[in-house]
């Protein structure tokens, strides 16, 4: 059942356009990466999804409702957090909790007890939130963002200042609300925990989509594969392996750019050539390696 | 709604900044009574004010000469109020607006609640502007605005809720600190003198105009609330479009302050609404006896205008990086 789509969503302020051809949907029980670097739009296409700022051309509907004409049903089974958690720091967190369900209908006690023992924060949601450490901020605002039990949940950057602990408690968490059927949209720069969490990728640049895949078809893009070999020598390769593409990496190993059909010939090619092959290995992308292969040199930090 | 603004009332009233602001005010305040009460005074009255109304008259007599003069309208109210005071034997201070000169007439707590507005305009002025800045630009600079705005309500709901908190705080303030001088000047001076009438110059009329304390307070805070709610709108206007609370505090203390001092007034800027929202200087014929239509037409035009404009503006407004 799709919970949010996204229908050539553009952004124009001022004669620049921000992102433009944005399309794209996610299920109940997707989990998808927004990956992009710094000045993508990531964030831009999360605030045009809530309305946050003005969509220039196109609609964002969230289960079926139009985020512009009809916002009060589209947005109230919806939860995020975006850029950082937005707190009233001289407040309590249980204070920051009641203000948020005071925006909803039948919020119980109960369920904003429930939710401060999901989160982790049951000795210190008394404390105001001026104490708190980044990652209980954090903690707090995944809290907020799931009091109202959403079906669409938006995430920016959710494990940023998180101790391992935390991230790993946020990992299963995100990973726990995905088995109830959650749909959720992860925007991090973090590509492991979007490896660990997401089964879909959306990837944009420079205000544009440039892919929207599942997460194995991501990271194994290419009409290439890559393998690893590993040889009990490396000397006067360039002349017999002239034909491909490849390059020395640690020690007696080389990257051999090819399709799998192609593998046989190269091992027969070295082996004809008193080569021993000791282990050949495909190599599987990180979702990293993969971005920057897909997105180029652009710096992900 | 009435949760939206059961929120914003629970985020001003669990803020030690307000506390601590009114405690400033209470402060203020009371020094200023127990200044009153020990200053030095004559309490031969009736002499006093028959000195005051002969060096009136004569200050009068040669007001074209005078450099640095006074308005002419408080010079001759003074006079009314001085021969009115010898005429009838009155053993207390009766000028609000102005002082006899040279005199030391005894102060009691009647006088000093009618001119408790006069007396502590920039404290009420004040905490409006900051407790009105807290409602919207703080929210805006912090970000947590995004967190509301993320919330099944509309715009304006969210909007309008934070104007009638701001209204509701504005309202607050005065009362309490009208209470506040009640009993503090009560205490201080006595309750007796508060059933002492309340006696005003009417420059339209030319005659003295009498009436009960309650009823003069209660016009003073009719006529006074105009300026503290349109200065309660300009802050929430000020706030959405600049999200920043010290230029928000400070623009909008600025413009009272000029209106206050009549900076810059003349012919033509005296129509603009800095000059028209204190309906109280309009009362008993006050500012050249135009009368109080001009300034309630001004005022509630300018209201409306503002409050249109905040609407469209908060309506509109992208919330991007701060």
């Amino acid at each position: 059942m799709e919970i949010l789509k996204c229908d050539n969503l553009k952004k124009q302020v001022k004669g620049k356009i921000i992102v433009e051809n944005i399309s794209f949907s996610i299920d109940k029980g997707d989990v998808v990466g927004l990956i992009g670097p710094n000045g993508a739009g990531k964030t831009t296409i999360i605030k045009l999804i809530l309305g946050l700022i003005k969509i220039t051309e196109g609609k964002v509907s969230i289960k079926g409702y139009d985020i512009e004409k009809d916002f009060i049903k589209a947005i109230e089974k919806v939860g995020a957090i975006v850029e950082t958690p937005d707190l009233y720091m001289y407040l309590s967190g249980y204070d920051n909790l009641k203000i948020t369900a005071n925006n909803y209908k039948n919020i119980t006690k109960e369920r904003i007890n429930e939710v401060i023992k999901l989160v982790g924060l049951e000795n210190r949601i008394k404390d105001k939130v001026s104490t708190y450490s980044l990652g209980m901020r954090q903690r707090l605002g995944i809290a907020e963002a799931i009091i109202n039990s959403p079906e669409l949940l938006i995430l920016d950057e959710p494990t940023n200042g998180l101790d391992v602990d935390g991230i790993i408690e946020i990992r299963n968490l995100i990973t726990k609300l995905s088995k109830q059927g959650i749909a959720i949209l992860i925007s991090s720069h973090n590509l492991t925990e979007i490896d660990n969490l997401c089964n879909r990728i959306i990837a944009i640049k420079n205000g544009k989509i440039i892919t929207d895949d599942k997460i194995e078809r991501f990271k194994s893009f290419s009409s290439e594969d890559t393998y690893i070999l590993e040889l009990n020598h490396i000397d006067n390769l360039e002349q017999i392996m002239q034909d491909y593409k490849f390059e020395k990496i640690e020690g007696n190993k080389i990257r051999v750019y090819i399709t799998k059909v192609e593998i046989s010939k190269v091992m027969q090619k070295l082996i004809e050539n008193n080569y021993q092959v000791y282990s050949v290995q495909e190599e599987k992308l990180t979702t990293e390696q993969a971005f920057r292969k897909k997105v180029g040199e652009n710096k992900i930090d | 709604m009435l949760n939206l603004i059961k929120n914003e009332l629970i985020k001003i009233f669990k803020r030690k900044n307000i506390y601590i602001l009114f405690a400033i005010a209470i402060l203020v305040m009371i020094s200023f009574n127990l200044y009153e009460k020990y200053r030095n005074v004559d309490e031969d009255i009736k002499t006093q004010y028959e000195k005051a109304y002969t060096q009136d008259n004569l200050y009068l007599e040669n007001y074209e000469i005078l450099t640095n003069k006074e308005k002419y309208e408080d010079i001759v109210e003074r006079i009314e109020l001085e021969k009115y005071a010898i005429e009838n034997n009155i053993k207390y201070n009766i000028l609000v607006n102005t002082e006899s000169k040279n005199t030391q007439l005894p102060i009691d707590a009647r006088i000093l609640l009618m001119r408790v507005f006069n007396n502590f305009d920039i404290i009420i002025v004040f905490i409006i502007i900051y407790l009105t800045s807290t409602i919207i630009s703080e929210e805006f600079s912090s970000g947590t605005i995004k967190n509301l705005l993320i919330k099944p309500h509309k715009r304006i709901s969210i909007l309008s809720s934070k104007i009638i908190t701001s209204t509701l705080v504005t309202l607050i303030t005065v009362i309490i600190i009208a209470i506040f001088q009640y009993i503090l000047g009560g205490l201080l001076f006595g309750f007796d003198s508060y059933n002492l009438e309340a006696i005003r110059y009417n420059h339209i009329t030319q005659q003295i105009d009498t009436m009960s304390l309650s009823n003069y307070m209660i016009l003073m805070f009719f006529s006074k609330i105009p300026m503290y709610l349109i200065l309660t709108i300009v802050s929430l206007l000020l706030g959405t479009i600049t999200s920043n609370m010290a230029i928000n505090i400070l623009f909008s203390l600025g413009l009272y302050l000029i209106s206050s001092e009549g900076i810059l007034l003349n012919n033509i800027s005296k129509y603009l609404f800095i000059y028209n929202w204190d309906i109280s200087k309009y009362l008993f014929g006050g500012m050249s006896g135009i009368g109080v239509i001009q300034p309630i037409l001004i005022s509630s035009f300018t209201a409306l205008f503002i409050i249109i404009t905040l609407i469209y503006i908060f309506k509109n407004k992208d919330i991007v990086n701060e």
